[in-house]
């Protein structure tokens, strides 16, 4: 058992060095694509859940050279909104199947008129098997949750949308057109009150029928948390550190200049547990960051769920 | 159970590591302009139809069309097509002469693809009279 609880505290370091790049690329310009299907802090107790997610990401690019006289060094701003409907299903013992359905509000300010896309997003479902889950029977101080799995992104959101007879950019459409794969690593090891939860997500992606490849994803995180409890309610404050590294998209499998990048992001939240309900607030604070090879910047992320469980 | 996870670490990572090859653009896009045709004269009033054809092997980014004074660079017209995101483009606009002053001007078409690969087409043509 000693020598179990020895090599659990490792994976998350483990976890960690594994998936760090070493190399260093540099987003398409104008804002980033969307997400990795994160799953963040969850109850870990065999429970169905369905619930809403609401996510803000906020950009300011700056456009690179071009051939256009004027255009350079213009500024637009970039508002991300996405709502998603997700839930997680137990459908066997130790197999958890989720399942993503997001809408995405996006706008893009421009010097002279805004840019909106308001359309249902590409779905994803993934599947997470815990390799390793402490009982609750028994006295187990430490308590440990160890699951990965894979998933799936389906094409469904659209990825030619265009304004004005011009296509819009690749970061702005609410699909990417492929069929993605996404893996998923979690470890929260508990002990008493206080726990740590590390993630590692992975998006493989795939070229679109365009030949248009959105750089891979890979995003870390390693959060601590503390479980404080009342009679009817109990309050999950967390904090930790999340690092994102996208590559460079793909035209017809020539790297795109000005796209991937890397942020390193403070990250503090709260969740709330009411009976059978669940509300979380987190935001994501970059600290460092080089996007779109500096032309991107992103401002904080603020994140809010709602998950009714059964 | 460590077997099974290592397992399925060394697969996670045999997959992600033979992924990443891509090669960088350096094939600039293509203008075929097909009028005006060079040399050619335009009065006072007539219609500079200027239409071309570009493409690109990858994506094209941008597009700028320019009609300038060949002696001095002034500018005189100048049109941007949407052209991003699309693999071939044709061009199809037009100006109207509005000199009596005969003087040469030069059509020129630039366009560049995601790559800041950048190609010029140009065509000198006489107007006024």
């Amino acid at each position: 058992m000693k020598l179990i609880n020895k090599r659990l505290f490792f994976f998350p370091i483990l976890l960690l060095f594994i998936f760090f790049p070493f190399k260093v690329h540099a987003c398409d310009v104008c804002g980033c694509s969307s997400g990795g299907n994160s799953l963040g802090i969850l109850p870990q107790f065999n429970n169905h859940f369905v619930g809403l997610r609401y996510s803000y990401k906020q950009f300011n690019t700056t456009h690179p050279p071009s051939i256009i006289p004027g255009i350079e060094g213009q500024n637009s701003d970039e508002y991300f909104h996405s709502l998603e409907l997700w839930g997680r299903f137990y459908p066997i013992k130790r197999l958890q199947v989720f399942a993503f359905v997001p809408f995405h509000f996006y706008q893009q300010k421009l010097s002279n008129e805004s840019i909106f896309v308001n359309t249902i997003g590409d779905i994803s479902v993934l599947a997470n098997y815990i390799f390793i889950q402490t009982p609750d029977t028994g006295n187990f101080k430490i308590k440990h949750n160890f699951q990965g799995g894979i998933g799936i992104k389906m094409p469904t959101g659209q990825f030619q949308m265009k304004h004005h007879e011009e296509l819009l950019n690749p970061n702005l459409q609410p699909g990417t057109g492929s069929w993605d794969i996404l893996f998923n690593l979690a470890y929260t090891l508990r002990y008493k009150k206080w726990g740590m939860n590390t993630e590692v997500v992975y998006r493989l992606n795939t070229p679109n029928p365009e030949k248009y490849k959105f750089g891979d994803k890979v995003t870390l995180s390693a959060k601590g948390f503390y479980l404080k409890e009342w009679n009817k309610f109990s309050l999950l404050p967390s904090s930790g550190l999340v690092y994102e590294y996208t590559f460079s998209n793909l035209d017809k499998n020539a790297r795109v200049d000005y796209t991937g990048g890397n942020v390193f992001s403070i990250h503090a939240g709260i969740d709330l547990y009411w009976k059978r309900f669940s509300l979380g607030l987190s935001t994501q604070i970059p600290v460092w960051q080089n996007l779109s090879e500096g032309y991107v910047y992103q401002y904080p992320k603020a994140n809010a769920q709602f998950l009714f469980m059964f | 159970m460590l077997k099974k996870i290592t397992a399925g670490l060394v697969l996670i990572i045999s997959i992600f590591s033979c992924h990443h090859h891509s090669s960088e653009d350096v094939n600039a896009p293509e203008i075929n302009i097909l009028s005006p045709v060079e040399a050619s004269q335009f009065n006072n009033g007539d219609t500079l139809f200027i239409k071309a054809n570009i493409s690109d092997d990858t994506d094209l980014h941008e597009a700028l069309i320019q009609i300038k004074r060949s002696s001095d660079q002034f500018i005189i017209f100048s049109h941007v097509p949407e052209v991003h995101g699309y693999v071939t483009y044709d061009i199809d606009t037009f100006w109207i002469v509005q000199t009596s002053v005969t003087q040469n001007v030069r059509v020129e078409i630039i366009t560049s693809d995601h790559f800041n690969n950048i190609d010029t087409g140009t065509v000198e043509v006489i107007i006024g009279n």
